[in-house]
């Protein structure tokens, strides 16, 4: 309690300055139902102020390159001294909470897979405005984006883009065991019991790495498992559903894939994928960018998506994306041009597009006409230009919730399927799993 | 005749002797050697192995169908330029060294003071708080960042360098505050006694006469303080997030794997750059370090 | 006389108390820095720990409602973490004898005058010397279950059949884990018993020798108590490093295959920062401190004891 005060007492100074002098700017704004930095020159306040920029190391480095430019070149237009810092993927939440801890650090912060909104939302900004401004500019959001960004009906995070994991498959392999082209999971179990026996066995990790909780959900969404109700608030999975989405996931894995799969970090599929073993994977475009010029042969004889979709399942198709957002902290003593940037990077999603080669999907409806930039002239993530109407994010049906991220990140369903794989009997497994599930829902009751 | 027969025997004797010896000698390099060969295998594989990647080029490190411990493709020192000139890794050895020449210095700063008075004023109470210091040193950093974070934040040091030289002594002063105090127990008081006399003062007589004499000591806790931080980790990932300031673990693992994109070569060459010179310095000094581990237990 | 006597007593007292006045004001001035900084970048924040333990802490909530032990009994109510729990224990406990058996062999070998002594002993400390993670990192390169280079070697050398999956196999995964460890520790717990294989008087072995004491009876009644003290410090100093480090586990398996090698410090971030749960996650890092602390503080106690015999 005391900290609290403490904070406040710390930073009232500074808030009430911003407010004061935010208040003006804001005042002459709302006459014109337009933000200061969307009139186009940057407002005075935000000149010569500088805004520090945390964010991931991205897959597709180049983007990296990129976006670190579009910051700077943004920064040089508006008199803002602007500085990114990238830090991996799996460094992100410990950086964050200390950053939390300290008040101090960057303006604006990535979450990355590991969505925490609604743990961070009373330290984020609300930036509704942006949100709701984009959203009219870019044809609406994708229902999934609420999900990640929305707190009680504000908007507390820009949602940046998602990684959509399609099924990577080998139209070669494919031809060559006269297997047709797949259309549901079924198909791909078949091709993987048939690549098997040649040393060409499918892979999705059964381990604990991310790839593992986003593949496999990607499986049971698709029988019908459904993580919560549509609050978030009661875990709904121990179902019929589910009993089938094990014994059909553990068939595959006996039939079609190694048990190295166990051992599977983010990056072993794309390896199995690009040393021209597997069959298929289903992972990040990246995996195969990596072999576009070294290895153009097997880049071309790599498929991406099945039916420009995921594979169907008994209750349909679900894609299970990587969502990234941008928050910006309440203790920012720069939070005007922090606002600035995100509504206009927000708005740049061409940027995000071309420079990351079709990697960064948008959560904007109107970038989905046909084609795409970027991925519409690629004649393989082309495929990709639907994506919107399978992206899901873990917690389905309901939002992103702590509890539904700490089964994430506790890697439950791998080890209840892992579980049930290695020979324990399916009950005990999803008893196992059950326990946990409702332990950790219950913790976030009170 | 006798006497000379004599002295050649006598003289053929010794030089059986000397031969036996020498041969005594050589089967016992020979069983030393022997018996080292596993230890080094084991010791040096890996590093064997890392250096080698460090030489290769991508195309010949993923190739799954060559032996992979030698080169199939010539060795490429590519990796080591990449560090240089596409990575803050200049920056990040400057940083590193300077880290732990600071860290060292607090450490000492405090640590002789500290297990000075801990040993040789019988200061009642002396050996619990010499405990409750060696304590600190319990405490996980991963129970301890988070709160840290604010201490490092009220200092504005944080994102720079100096952050860590402000919290590495965190382990180290707890550390090396014990092994000097122990060895400074070693120390005859009587030299100090003499300094005394001699109208040197308290702390002159710490100065010149028992600080010359620790000197293993005190050396052993600069090799501790140094590899400590080395070691760490977490603290850095937290509090520096700026590239140009980062120590060499945290920059290589965290600059040279992109994404799903590991830079292996450059990541080994980062490490070995750092790894194999202190591993240098530790056999110049490894003696002093043994008998400053010695007094610093037992005494 | 008397009077005389007692006067130049009594000032010998006097200026004997002023002396000890002013050593222990010298005494404590020495010791604040020390003291003070410990307070301050441990003390206060590991109170605020303590504190986070006892209460509902998020890491988006970080100053929260006291909850007592509700933190302590949920986390013993979760199977992984007892998991873990046991994990740690075990794992520190193998890789603490694998080091001492190993160590103290090396240690025997690298007391011996040999030509390239030192060459030698650069060699065998690199793993020692080697940022842990980034060695870990080429440790998990090594043991990948497609491009293994152990496993080549091994299957060429006829060691192993098959293609063991070393990060993959609840069996094999601890004990990858455990042999990082040990690689890593392996030279210091050297180093540490060469120093005490140096305090031996050699006198002491060659008077032994003389007395017709066997190699054994030299070592059990000789070698081993003067050498005892010096291998519990080092023991201690590698065992909090062990029991704190996540780096291996988390690089090589992020606690992985089914938890099977979740220790309490990877348990702990896995909760406390990932998922969010700071209250719980400071509990989970507490939970071996009850067991330490009391351990160390006889250990050291013990130790120092000695030096009055």
């Amino acid at each position: 309690m005391a900290q609290q005060a403490k904070d406040g007492c710390g930073r009232r100074l500074t808030r009430r300055q911003f407010l004061t002098a935010a208040g003006a700017g804001a005042a002459g704004a709302a006459a014109l139902k337009l933000a200061p930095w969307e009139a186009g020159a940057a407002p005075a306040q935000i000149r010569g102020t500088s805004l520090r920029i945390l964010t991931w190391s991205h897959f597709v480095p180049a983007y990296d390159t990129a976006f670190d430019k579009y910051a700077a070149d943004w920064g040089q237009k508006n008199g803002v001294t602007v500085r990114v810092d990238h830090i991996p993927i799996d460094q992100l939440p410990a950086r964050i909470a200390s950053e939390l801890a300290a008040g101090a650090g960057h303006d604006i912060f990535q979450m990355n897979g590991q969505i925490q909104t609604t743990l961070y939302y009373k330290n984020m900004v609300d930036v509704s405005d942006i949100c709701d401004r984009l959203g009219k500019q870019g044809g609406g959001w994708i229902p999934m984006a609420k999900n990640v960004a929305v707190v009680g009906g504000h908007w507390y995070a820009l949602p940046e883009f998602y990684i959509p994991q399609p099924v990577l498959w080998r139209t070669d392999l494919f031809k060559e065991y006269g297997l047709k082209v797949p259309s549901t999971w079924d198909d791909l179990r078949a091709a993987a019991k048939v690549g098997k026996p040649k040393s060409h066995a499918a892979g999705m990790a059964i381990s604990h790495c991310n790839d593992a909780n986003h593949n496999w959900r990607a499986v049971f969404y698709a029988f019908g498992v459904k993580e919560a109700d549509p609050t978030g608030k009661e875990p709904a999975w121990d179902s019929k559903e589910l009993r089938e989405a094990m014994r059909w996931s553990k068939a595959l894995w006996s039939e079609g894939m190694t048990s190295e799969v166990f051992s599977w970090d983010n990056v072993s599929d794309n390896r199995s994928l690009d040393s021209g073993v597997a069959i298929w994977i289903h992972d990040a475009i990246s995996a195969i960018r990596s072999i576009q010029d070294s290895n153009p042969t097997l880049y071309n004889n790599v498929n991406i998506a099945i039916d420009g979709l995921e594979p169907r399942g008994p209750a349909g198709r679900f894609a299970v994306v990587d969502p990234t957002i941008l928050g910006i902290w309440k203790f920012s003593k720069n939070q005007a041009a922090a606002k600035a940037f995100l509504e206009e990077y927000g708005g740049d999603v061409k940027f995000s597009l071309v420079e990351s080669k079709g990697y960064n999907m948008p959560y904007l409806k109107k970038w989905y006409t046909k084609p795409m930039p970027s991925l519409g002239d690629d004649p393989k993530v082309k495929l990709l230009q639907d994506w919107d109407k399978v992206a899901y994010v873990f917690g389905y049906p309901g939002p992103a919730t702590a509890a539904a991220s700490e089964v994430l990140s506790t890697f439950v369903l791998p080890d209840m399927l892992a579980r049930y794989c290695r020979g324990e009997d399916l009950e005990s497994a999803i008893k196992w799993g059950m326990g946990q599930i409702k332990s950790i829902y219950a913790k976030y009751k009170s | 005749m006798n006497g000379v027969e004599a002295l050649g025997r006598r003289a053929a004797l010794l030089e059986e002797g000397a031969r036996r010896a020498q041969a005594r000698a050589l089967r016992r390099y020979v069983l030393v050697y022997l018996g080292l060969v596993p230890f080094l295998f084991i010791a040096v594989f890996p590093v064997f192995w890392m250096a080698i990647t460090a030489f290769k080029t991508d195309a010949d490190l993923v190739n799954p169908r060559v032996f992979p411990f030698w080169f199939h493709q010539h060795p490429t020192l590519g990796h080591f330029t990449y560090l240089f000139q596409h990575t803050y890794y200049g920056d990040w050895i400057v940083n590193t060294m300077l880290i732990a020449a600071c860290v060292s210095l607090v450490t000492l700063l405090l640590g002789v003071p500290g297990g000075y008075a801990l040993a040789r004023l019988g200061l009642p109470g002396a050996e619990n708080m010499g405990i409750a210091i060696f304590l600190g040193y319990l405490i996980p950093p991963i129970l301890l960042f988070i709160p840290l974070s604010r201490v490092v934040a009220l200092t504005h040091l944080i994102d720079t360098r100096w952050a860590l030289v402000l919290v590495y002594p965190t382990f180290t002063v707890p550390y090396c505050t014990w092994l000097l105090s122990g060895f400074f127990k070693t120390v005859p008081p009587e030299i100090e006694e003499a300094a005394l006399v001699d109208g040197c003062g308290r702390v002159g007589a710490l100065v010149r006469t028992v600080l010359p004499v620790s000197l293993a000591g005190i050396l052993t806790a600069v090799i501790f303080a140094f590899t400590l931080t080395m070691q760490d980790f977490l603290y850095s990932l937290v509090y520096v997030s700026v590239s140009d300031q980062k120590p060499v673990p945290l920059g290589v693992a965290t600059d040279l794997i992109r994404g799903d994109v590991y830079f292996w070569g450059s990541l080994m060459a980062g490490a070995l750059l750092v790894g194999v010179p202190v591993a240098i310095l530790y056999s110049f000094f490894l003696d002093q370090f043994i008998s400053g581990i010695t007094s610093a237990a037992v005494k | 006389m008397a009077d005389a006597e007692l006067a130049v007593g009594r000032r010998v007292g006097v200026r004997h108390r002023a002396f000890t006045r002013e050593r222990l004001v010298f005494g404590y001035s020495l010791l604040v820095p020390a003291i003070l900084y410990m307070a301050l970048l441990v003390g206060v924040p590991f109170f605020f720990s303590l504190y986070l333990a006892l209460s509902d802490a998020s890491v988006g909530n970080q100053v929260a409602q006291y909850v007592g032990l509700r933190n302590f009994i949920a986390i013993f109510q979760d199977s992984t973490v007892r998991l873990a729990l046991r994990n740690t224990i075990v794992f520190t406990v193998i890789a603490g004898i694998f080091k001492i058996v190993l160590g103290t062999l090396m240690a025997f070998l690298l007391v011996q005058e040999i030509p390239g002594k030192k060459f030698i002993r650069s060699l065998v400390v690199l793993p020692w010397t080697l940022p842990v993670a980034i060695s870990a990192l080429a440790w998990k390169w090594m043991f990948d279950p497609q491009f293994s280079a152990i496993n080549y070697v091994a299957t060429r050398l006829h060691l192993i059949h098959g293609w063991p999956n070393w990060l993959g196999e609840p069996g094999l995964a601890p004990a990858a884990v455990i042999a990082v460890n040990v690689w890593r520790g392996f030279p210091f717990a050297a180093i540490v018993l060469m120093a005490g294989m140096s305090a031996v008087p050699p006198e002491l072995l060659d008077a032994a020798k003389v007395d017709g004491a066997t190699f054994f009876l030299r070592y059990q009644h000789i070698v081993i108590p003067l050498i005892a003290p010096i291998l519990f410090v080092g023991l201690l100093f590698d065992t909090v490093f062990t029991l704190s480090d996540i780096s291996i586990v988390y690089l090589l398996t992020m606690g992985g295959p089914e938890n099977f090698t979740e220790i309490l410090p990877t348990r702990a971030f896995e909760i406390g920062i990932q998922a969010g749960a700071l209250g719980r996650g400071a509990a989970i890092a507490l939970v071996l401190f009850p067991i330490l602390v009391p351990v160390v503080y006889f250990l050291l106690r013990n130790l120092r004891r000695r030096e009055a015999l």
